[in-house]
């Protein structure tokens, strides 16, 4: 089990216990119970990065234990 | 840190389909048949793949934890720890009795014990005055005077230090140096550096040409290097002095000497009083005329002595009236003055005229009536006498000599109207002494005037020349100039006026002739013009009419007069060029005029132009006396060229030889 905080910069930060395993759409459903957010709302990416594909797993994105990962408004484009 | 606990976070992966996360407290999920198999394979490292790295991980987690929770447990004793020992550390200060310890001794004892308190109290206080006192001696033991100065050497130069303070400190020295303390001022020590840095970039030459000091030392350029820098310095003696002054002084050395200044200044800030003190004020004693000058006083002097004495004479004497007291001096002058120099002459004779003016203006009317009376009682003059006014005028009538010098004329220009007066009473006197045939009066009269009883030609003859000499008298009858015309007399008159002044010049014929030929010139062009304008006119008139028009279009009408208009006004010019080359003479005149309005010649014209092109004039003395010569020439103008009023006959003498371009006027 590994933590992994989301931030979006704006005053959310989250950290969020989850596996690396875990494919991304998990942790969006994570996230989005946790900052009460849908989850087609949120997307992630690691800073400077292109976002995250929910069909990938976090361990795929280099995702490890306290990693800080970028929460932004996913507005569908 | 509201994290997501792991309980939801584990039911919101129920609901989706995945593993639950690994509870802590809970005991570990069952091992995976691939943990297992993990496990199996014991003699690979623990993390070397990425499946037993997260088996491991929970553990890990685990640990961390029960790390963390470790140190915080050890970090709250410690602070319990510290709480205590500083609870501790406050509550043994409070050691002894509190007030509510002392309670417990009665009031007698307080008393008792008073005195030995306020005993002991005034010893401390005296140990605290004594303390006191014994600090003030140290202090002011330390206090550090000008004395505590003396023998400290200052590396400066006394002069450098001027009015403003300058801070000293100790000069940097090696520790272990043997040269003892000197002080130095930063500032200073800035500026000197500064001095020799730029001296150092000077060039310096080892032979200096205009070195007034000899030299004092052979290579003296050399003499720093080797020697090292002269410093200069001295030492404070602790009594406001140097060493190196007392010395000097002991040796002798002569100070410079030093300038007194006056403190007066400062009282010269009271206002200055405008009038001079009477006390200041020297009258410069008149010195005596030179010799020459004191003679010709005396002669005047005499003059006009003599001049006194002779008045009453004159007036007994039945001689005549108004030049009675000029006369005698004039023949004077011409006798027995003999003139060695013109300066002389002028003078005598400006004086002269002064003087018989001065005359001139006194007499009364009551004196001229007197003479009068004298006269028709006179008795008869010399025949002598009546030749020369025959020659001249009445005025010198009565003279018995005659003299013509620029006196004369003078005053023969100023007194018209007593001339006048004096006809007048001669006129009168004829005709009474006509009326009155019988007495012996008429015979006096008669032969006064004509030398001759007979009244008959004589008396016309003489009517005539007395109107001729009035008229001349009017026009200021001068021999050889005619009278000036006035401008009261009409167009010719004025013209006249402008040539005789040499303003306006008879040349203008030429122009006149040129004008008319202009114009004549002009007036053919326009003939020419308008003739060949009512040709065309009346030839467009008979095309307007022709058949052929009729048959043009209108753009074949507009051509062909076009055509025409071409053709004719190149005929039109033709001829008009035929008549410029044939008549036409221009007249060019360039006249340049300055901004006096005065028309230049070539010479002030080129002048003029230069000094605009130049774009710079005159001096301020040339361009006076060109402002000065155009007064002048302006003041002439206006005035009558003969004047004598203003001017005099030397004025007018002079302007008509200057019209005549001769040195003189030729008199009659």
């Amino acid at each position: 089990m590994i933590l992994v905080t989301v931030n979006d910069r704006l005053g959310t930060k989250a950290q969020i216990p989850c596996m690396a395993s875990d494919p991304v759409k998990v942790f969006k459903a994570m996230v989005a119970a946790k900052i009460g957010r849908p989850v087609h709302e949120i997307m992630l990416k690691r800073q400077g990065e292109r976002p995250f594909h929910d069909q990938l797993s976090l361990a795929d994105y280099g995702v490890s234990h306290g990693v800080q990962i970028d929460l932004e408004l996913n507005t569908g484009d | 840190m509201a994290d997501l606990s792991i309980e939801e976070a584990n039911k919101i992966r129920a609901s989706m389909g995945m593993a639950p996360l690994p509870v802590p407290g809970a005991a570990a999920p069952p091992p995976s048949s691939r943990q297992t198999k993990t496990g199996d394979d014991s003699d690979d490292e623990p993390a070397s793949t990425v499946e037993t790295r997260q088996a491991a991980a929970h553990d890990n987690w685990q640990k961390l934890q029960d790390e963390q929770a470790a140190a915080k447990k050890k970090a709250d004793r410690l602070e319990a720890i510290k709480k205590e020992r500083e609870k501790a550390s406050r509550f043994a200060k409070l050691k002894g009795q509190g007030l509510a310890d002392i309670e417990d001794e009665d009031d007698m004892a307080w008393l008792k014990g008073s005195k030995k308190r306020a005993k002991k109290i005034a010893k401390a206080e005296q140990m605290e005055r004594e303390l006191e006192e014994r600090e003030r001696q140290a202090r002011e033991a330390m206090q550090y005077t000008e004395s505590d100065l003396a023998g400290v050497k200052v590396g400066h130069e006394a002069g450098q230090f001027d009015d403003e303070d300058q801070i000293l400190v100790l000069k940097d020295t090696a520790v272990d140096g043997e040269d003892d303390d000197e002080l130095e001022a930063v500032s200073l020590r800035e500026k000197e550096r500064l001095q020799e840095k730029l001296d150092s970039k000077k060039r310096k030459r080892a032979y200096d040409p205009n070195d007034e000091e000899g030299q004092t030392s052979i290579l003296a350029q050399y003499d720093e290097e080797i020697d090292g820098k002269k410093r200069k310095a001295f030492t404070l003696d602790g009594q406001g002095r140097t060493v190196e002054d007392v010395q000097a002084e002991a040796a002798g050395v002569s100070k410079p000497k030093r300038v007194a200044i006056s403190l007066d200044i400062l009282n010269d800030d009271k206002p200055s009083n405008d009038y001079m003190d009477i006390s200041e004020v020297k009258m410069k004693k008149p010195k005596k005329k030179k010799s020459k000058a004191s003679k010709r006083q005396r002669v005047a002097d005499e003059d006009d002595m003599f001049a006194g004495a002779d008045e009453p004479a004159d007036e007994m004497e039945v001689d005549d009236g108004m030049t009675v007291a000029a006369k005698p001096r004039k023949k004077k002058i011409s006798e027995d003055q003999s003139f060695i120099d013109d300066d002389d002459l002028q003078a005598t004779l400006a004086k002269q005229r002064r003087e018989a003016l001065k005359k001139r203006r006194k007499t009364k009317p009551e004196d001229i009536a007197r003479q009068l009376r004298e006269e028709a009682a006179s008795p008869p003059q010399s025949p002598d006498v009546m030749d020369s006014t025959e020659l001249l005028e009445p005025t010198i009538e009565v003279d018995p000599e005659l003299v013509i010098d620029e006196t004369t004329e003078f005053v023969q220009n100023l007194d018209v109207k007593s001339i006048e007066q004096e006809e007048a009473r001669k006129r009168q006197r004829r005709a009474t002494s006509r009326v009155s045939n019988g007495t012996d009066t008429v015979g006096v009269g008669e032969v006064d005037e004509e030398g001759d009883v007979d009244m008959g030609y004589a008396e016309v003859a003489e009517a005539e020349e007395r109107s001729n000499s009035r008229a001349r008298s009017t026009g200021i009858a001068e021999p050889g100039i005619e009278a000036e015309k006035t401008l009261d007399q009409g167009m010719g008159a004025a013209l006249g006026l402008l040539r005789q002044r040499g303003m306006w010049s008879s040349e203008g014929v030429d122009k006149n002739a040129s004008y008319r030929d202009r114009q004549k010139f002009l007036a053919d062009k326009q003939r020419a013009e308008e003739s060949a304008e009512r040709l065309r006119k009346e030839q467009r008139e008979r095309e307007r009419h022709s058949a052929r028009w009729a048959t043009m279009t209108a753009r074949e009408r507009e051509e062909w007069s076009r055509k025409n208009n071409v053709n004719a006004d190149q005929m039109e010019s033709r001829k008009l060029a035929d008549i410029f080359n044939k008549e036409y003479k221009p007249n060019i005149d360039l006249n340049y005029v300055d901004e006096h309005g005065r028309h230049l010649n070539q010479k002030e014209a080129f002048k003029m132009l230069s000094h605009q092109f130049h774009g710079k004039g005159s001096g301020n003395t040339k361009t006076k006396k060109h402002l000065d010569k155009i007064a002048g020439e302006k003041r002439k103008l206006a005035e009558n060229s003969l004047d004598t009023t203003t001017g005099g006959l030397g004025n007018a003498h002079d302007g008509l030889a200057k019209k005549r371009a001769a040195a003189g006027i030729r008199m009659q």
